[in-house]
């Protein structure tokens, strides 16, 4: 449904969907005129830029080693690459809907291929190991008593996330807002976030993990003996930890890049708590769609994070990623900032072989692959449905048309062409 | 443009909805619906199956299942280990016709996440589908209830259905999911338990959405989890909340985790209490139940009844899942594994069975094992068997710790099952729970899904392999194999209600939610293709 209205020359977007950042803002007014977007009434910086940095691609619509070339070109290449590899490998995923994780599923089945959400292997790890005690935002909104955040800086990454959904609202539950909550902050440097803290506790770089453990003892009661830990006072922790105990619905909030034994020392933690009183806990996700990546990839094939399609006998499991991109030979980045990879183990492996990258940058870089081709903007050009840091699907509409085809479209013109080559 | 036949020639059908019990007939369908034979002499079916020797049956139906959606992704996320009982949506499609099913409901989806749900089913191929709807601890609904307004209660149970596209209402531990939100042992433990802030109790919960329900006419009732689920003692509760139900139509969810004798943390004391349960369902027809069966083996735990999720991975010591979802509800999600040696899992196992064979009316009960919380959907042959042979039954029964042999009154049940009775818990009763008039029976019109079984002495082997499975009229498994996998179809309800609410509902759910209200309801194109069920 269109929920558009247009007032003189300017169309109007009601309640739009800011995929700036994990926040997932769902009441931006988009106000648009032609092609252009003129307002973001509403977002805050992050999603000012998201919005109205968007000016309507010009060039090529494909590169082919860094010279132009047009769309059915780049996809036969594309599909001969991919359909010619032994072991290709299907990576990124974070900047499409559904419809664009469906086909991409698709194809790396019709490939024999792997398939892979890229930074997401240390919350599934922790997941798998411990579990997760979460909610969805609006539960910390109206609930939430007492709020900690563990190495973050929401106030810079997620600017409306205090204000949303944290700190400020008042609600049934806490009618005072702000004033009922309680916001610690635990980080290793001065952050633009520790500032607002009630309880503010800077800890020693690389003490996380150490920290953690202490937390989880004195949550159980057990003595320690020590004047510091992680370079804070025991008595500092104590006082975090009298805090976890007043709370009648505490959420710890921490950074969704963090390594995996931070993730699961959290994770255990908060199920700690849950035998005193009720906590929940959640990563804070940069922007994109890589939950939904991580949602559509689990339900299409019954495995989370990475994938791998061997012919006759359907997905396996490829843990963490690692098997499949070592062994790969021909990559296709979707829609993902292919810059994520550098955050990953492989990645010197993967910058020696053939890449073929779809994205909606704007101005994409003509040799960021030996194929580049150009999707619609994600976010602005694109519709359909994404996911929450929190999981909660919304719909995501399009507010400009694009020139450029969709992720899905582009994906489903390479599997068609693929099957083409093989019949 | 002639239409196309499909002819099933010669089998033996059982067709209870339609007074049929084996008797040898033809059956024709054409554009997805059983139709009339042509009068025409000269009209050749496209293609006829010869079903001679065969058993014909409708396609079966599953009315309580967990098979999309948040908790259930979450699960195949948490347990990859059990990616048997919990697999992909394509896969749950599959087996599902593989085993004979071609309509299956999934009998927890939180509203907020719908359109999570709704993207699942469009993927789960083979089967139509759809959901219930939780709002068991739904702020709306207490808040109208303390205010006295069932008018403004029953109109949002109509537009809660409405913009989630879900099928039916569904409560999950109606106030004790509230409470467990707000203190760490919060909780319901009966039907007079106060919910916090909201003023009201469980049993008010339950007679006003069966009432908004019924008001509604949709055409499957409040579908129940009650309190105290799993918990010795809980039959106390459970026959409390059937009795609460008077007056109105009620589903009453896997009866099973619901009958429990014993208390006090003494486990010698755990028990069936099947026995006064099953007499008050038979005298109450306004009732229906299913009974999810447990099935030796793991399992997983996976409820809306969030405390009963902290229960679980707190007893077994496991990984435990728990979203609390604004407004709304819980989930919990725990791995589980049932093992004939425990006693508590045994009695588990027979009371399930109890429930089958003292059943009166078998029109008023249905299979289940509520997928995946008492084993998989895949174990429905083997029950079936349970309930066919009582010398098989007797056997299993032997197995098991002295105690459970020798208290359960299964040792003296002698009943099996007729082929005419299992097509009624397996599809034609659930259908009619459902109120589904176009499945579960093969009369003129009705959708064209049909099951075809080779008889066998062994009724596992022969609901574990059908012949044929036709979907809609199109042949989905042949010779025991996979042919097509059809798109299925979403089945939801659309109600009328008063719209006058809306104002103030809006005004509600903008100060309380942390989505937009416009960006709530599910769109027509989010859910594929479907059918609104009147
Ligand atoms: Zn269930």
């Amino acid at each position: 449904m269109d929920p558009s209205r247009t007032v003189d020359d300017r169309r109007i977007w009601p309640d739009s969907v800011c995929t700036a950042c994990g926040c997932l803002c769902d009441d931006i007014v988009v106000k648009v005129k032609g092609d252009r977007i003129l307002e973001a009434q509403g977002a805050c910086s992050i999603g000012e830029g998201h919005f109205l940095g968007n000016r309507r691609g010009d060039g090529p619509e494909a590169w082919i080693h860094g010279e132009p070339a047009n769309f059915d070109e780049a996809v036969e290449r594309a599909a001969i690459l991919l359909a010619g590899a032994s072991c290709p490998l299907v990576i990124g995923l974070q900047e499409c809907t559904t419809e664009g994780h469906r086909a991409a599923v698709e194809l790396a089945e019709s490939i024999g291929g792997g398939l892979e959400v890229p930074g997401v292997s240390a919350t599934i790890l922790s997941l798998q190991s411990v579990g997760e005690v979460t909610c969805t935002l609006g539960e910390i909104q109206n609930r939430a008593d007492f709020v900690l955040i563990w190495r973050a800086d929401p106030v810079r990454t997620h600017p409306r996330l205090f204000s949303r959904h944290v700190l400020e609202p008042r609600s049934d539950f806490l009618p005072g807002g702000r004033n009922d909550r309680f916001l610690a902050v635990v980080d290793i440097r001065e952050t633009t976030t520790l500032k607002e803290a009630d309880l503010a506790i800077p800890m020693d770089e690389g003490a996380e993990v150490e920290a953690l453990w202490l937390l989880r003892a004195l949550v159980k009661g057990i003595a320690i003996e020590a004047e510091q830990i992680a370079g804070v006072a025991l008595k500092d922790w104590q006082a975090l930890v009298e805090r976890f105990r007043a709370a009648r619905y505490g959420a710890i909030l921490y950074d969704g890049r963090s390594n995996g034994l931070s993730v699961r020392g959290i994770h255990s933690l908060v199920r700690e708590l849950n035998e005193r009183t009720r906590f929940v806990v959640m990563p804070l996700h940069s922007g994109g769609n890589g939950v939904g990546a991580r949602n559509v990839l689990t339900w299409r094939t019954g495995l989370p994070g990475a994938v791998r399609f061997v012919e006759g006998q359907g997905p396996l499991s490829s843990d963490a990623g690692l098997p499949s991109a070592t062994a790969a030979d021909a990559v296709l980045v979707v829609s993902g900032n292919p810059m994520v990879m550098d955050n990953e183990p492989t990645t010197e492996v993967r910058r020696k072989i053939p890449r073929v990258l779809l994205t909606g940058n704007q101005e994409p870089h003509p040799q960021a692959a030996e194929v580049v081709i150009r999707t619609a903007a994600f976010g602005i050009e694109t519709s359909g449905t994404v996911y929450r840091m929190d999981g909660v699907p919304l719909p995501l509409r399009a507010v400009v048309a694009s020139r450029f085809p969709t992720v899905e479209a582009v994906l489903r013109s390479i599997e068609h062409r693929v099957r083409e080559r093989r019949a | 443009m002639i239409p196309e036949f499909l002819k099933i020639a010669g089998g033996t059908v059982y067709d209870p909805a339609n007074g049929i019990d084996g008797e040898v007939r033809d059956l024709w369908m054409s554009g997805g619906k059983i139709v009339e034979a042509p009068s025409d002499f000269e009209t050749r079916p496209a293609r006829t199956i010869d079903a001679k020797g065969l058993v014909v049956m409708p396609g079966g139906v599953d009315m309580h299942c967990h098979i999309v959606g948040s908790k259930v992704n979450a699960a195949r996320m948490m347990c990859p280990e059990h990616g048997e009982i919990i697999p992909s949506t394509t896969s749950t499609g599959l087996r599902y016709a593989g085993l004979g099913y071609t309509t299956a409901f999934d009998a927890a989806i939180a509203p907020l996440a719908a359109r999570h749900a709704h993207e699942e089913l469009v993927d789960t191929p083979c089967i139509d589908r759809g959901f219930f709807a939780l709002m068991g601890n739904n702020h709306y609904i207490m808040r109208a209830i303390r205010q006295n307004e069932p008018d403004r209660l029953k109109a949002f149970v109509g537009w809660l259905l409405g913009a989630s596209k879900g099928f039916a209402a569904k409560l999950v531990n109606p106030g004790g999911v509230e409470n467990w939100k707000n203190r760490p042992e919060g909780n319901a433990r009966d039907l007079e338990t106060r919910v916090d802030h909201f003023e009201v109790t469980p049993g008010q919960i339950l007679a006003s959405v069966a009432w908004a329900a019924d008001e509604l006419r949709l055409p499957h009732p409040v579908h129940v989890h009650t309190l105290n689920l799993g918990l010795p003692g809980n039959w106390t509760t459970t026959l409390q909340t059937m009795k609460r139900l008077e007056g109105h139509r009620a589903h009453m969810a896997h009866i099973q985790f619901h009958s429990y004798d014993g208390g006090d943390g003494d486990e010698s004391t755990f028990g069936s209490k099947v026995g006064p349960l099953v007499e008050y369902l038979n005298d109450h027809p306004n009732l229906t139940v299913d009974v999810g069966q447990i099935v030796f083996g793991p399992a997983i735990g996976m409820t809306a009844d969030g405390p009963v999720g902290h229960f679980l991975g707190r007893l077994y010591g496991t990984k435990w899942y728990s979203n609390d979802i604004e407004q709304e509800t819980g989930c919990g999600v725990a791995p589980i594994e049932y093992r004939n040696t425990t006693a508590v899992h045994a009695w588990q196992w027979a009371i399930g069975l109890e429930w089958f064979l003292l059943a009166r009316d078998p029109w008023r009960i249905a299979m289940s094992t509520d997928h995946p919380n008492g084993g998989s959907f895949l174990a429905y042959p083997r029950i079936i068997k349970l309930l066919m042979d009582a010398t098989f039954r007797k056997d299993a029964l032997a197995a098991l710790p002295a105690e459970v042999r020798e208290r359960s009154v299964l040792r003296d049940l002698d009943r099996q099952y007729s082929l005419s009775e299992i097509a009624i818990i397996t599809r034609a009763g659930p259908a009619r729970m459902l109120g589904l008039t176009n499945k579960g029976h093969l009369g003129i019109g009705a959708d064209a899904d049909v099951t075809i079984y080779t008889p066998d002495p062994d009724p596992e082997v022969m609901f574990a392999l059908p012949r044929y499975v036709i979907h809609r009229g199109r042949i989905v498994v042949e010779q025991g194999e996979i042919r097509e996998a059809t798109r299925g179809r979403t089945l939801h309800v659309a109600p009328d209600y008063d719209r006058g609410v809306e104002p103030d509902l809006q005004k509600w759910f903008e100060s309380s939610y942390s989505i937009r209200w416009r960006n709530y309801p599910v769109e027509a194109d989010t859910i594929g293709e479907s059918e609104v069920v009147p």
